[in-house]
């Protein structure tokens, strides 16, 4: 499967994170490691850039942190959706669904597909 | 990890939360990315990479530290953190000045305050397990160390942990420091070592508190959350500048 353009992967990558989340608590390399996992490596974003998201959707009231410790004894920073980010996650997939169906008509109407 | 590893390492991260004034935020940052780069050499390490291999790979799949450092300054606001911090000491006195509230959360943050009527109980937050009972007590020059409780405890989100409330009290708590608590431990019985830590949570997996009565006899008490809930047996230590002293801690079934 080929590789997604970056930019239109960007946009998207906070409601990827809150699906994610909606199943389970997990900490960023968790996240990255099963996006790629599940999409077959389609999104296979740049790692850092998780971290910006993940810290925006916390300040926004859209997920939780707290530090938990593994049994080998390190800890990690473990990220659980809150109300507000499910709320968030319903009101972007709306707008994807809206926003797809609409790319799919026009490309339809070019032939393109 | 070698030097040279850890300069690939050390670097990338210096960029990347660079743009973070605060330093509190940033050394968290800083710590999280650490994290996940040491996750991501050691996966690259278990399918058979040269450790030197594995952290250029790690680095280079983090992405652009410059970009990483813009977007993660713009979040990080100083002025954020530095009101969040006021309005932390505003909340503090304001229990200090009414003694009402004996609990206070803000930004996911619990902090107690002991007032009168504390019935430390109800800092043992959900459905109590089996509680233990044992008179482990011991005197080191002006302090009382004992186990007051220990107990399973279920919370309502289906959690489940252990927790230790050591009492210290002694009638110069100004003379106590700090540092003193940092530096207890538990230890259960399959050699997992829990350390308190500054920052806390309810309803995360740690919790720790202390509280004082400035006037007569002080009393200081510090929580543990033991995390494997299977562990019956407890230790609670202390080596450190010639002081010393085990607590044995037993759970009931």
């Amino acid at each position: 499967m080929s590789k997604i353009d970056k930019s239109l992967l960007s946009g998207s990558t906070s409601m990827l994170v809150l699906a994610l989340l909606r199943e389970s608590d997990k900490y960023g390399y968790q996240m990255i490691t099963e996006l790629a996992l599940r999409s077959d490596n389609t999104f296979e974003l740049k790692e850092g850039t998780l971290y910006p998201v993940l810290h925006a959707l916390e300040k926004d009231g859209a997920l939780k942190s707290y530090d938990k410790q593994a049994p080998n004894g390190k800890t990690r920073k473990y990220y659980s959706i809150t109300k507000k980010g499910l709320e968030l996650l319903d009101e972007k997939t709306e707008q994807w669904n809206t926003f797809a169906k609409a790319v799919n008509s026009t490309l339809m109407v070019k032939g393109t597909v | 990890m070698k030097s040279g590893e850890y300069y690939i390492i050390s670097s990338w991260l210096d960029v990347a939360v660079r743009k973070i004034k605060y330093g509190p935020d940033r050394k968290r940052v800083r710590r999280e990315l650490a994290s996940h780069l040491e996750d991501a050499m050691s996966a690259y390490m278990d399918s058979g990479y040269e450790m030197h291999e594995a952290a250029a790979m790690a680095v280079k799949n983090m992405g652009d530290a410059g970009e990483i450092a813009d977007e993660l300054g713009a979040i990080h606001k100083p002025y954020f953190s530095y009101f969040c911090n006021f309005m932390v000491i505003l909340a503090l006195l304001f229990i200090l000045v009414f003694g009402r509230s004996e609990q206070l959360d803000i930004n996911g943050k619990n902090y107690a305050m002991k007032h009168e009527n504390t019935n430390v109980e109800t800092l043992f937050d959900g459905e109590d397990g089996p509680v233990f009972e044992q008179n482990s007590r011991v005197e080191i020059g002006e302090y009382d160390i004992y186990i007051d409780k220990a107990s399973v405890v279920d919370y309502n989100s289906g959690n489940q942990t252990v927790k230790i409330k050591l009492n210290i009290e002694t009638n110069k708590l100004s003379y106590m420091k700090p540092q003193f608590f940092r530096y207890i431990t538990v230890e259960d019985e399959g050699g997992n070592v829990y350390r308190l830590e500054q920052d806390t949570s309810k309803d995360g997996l740690r919790f720790m508190t202390n509280y004082g009565d400035i006037t007569g006899k002080s009393e200081i008490a510090v929580y543990f959350n033991a995390l494997d809930k299977n562990a019956k047996n407890y230790t609670v230590k202390y080596d450190r500048a010639g002081v010393r002293f085990e607590l044995p801690v037993k759970l009931g079934e």
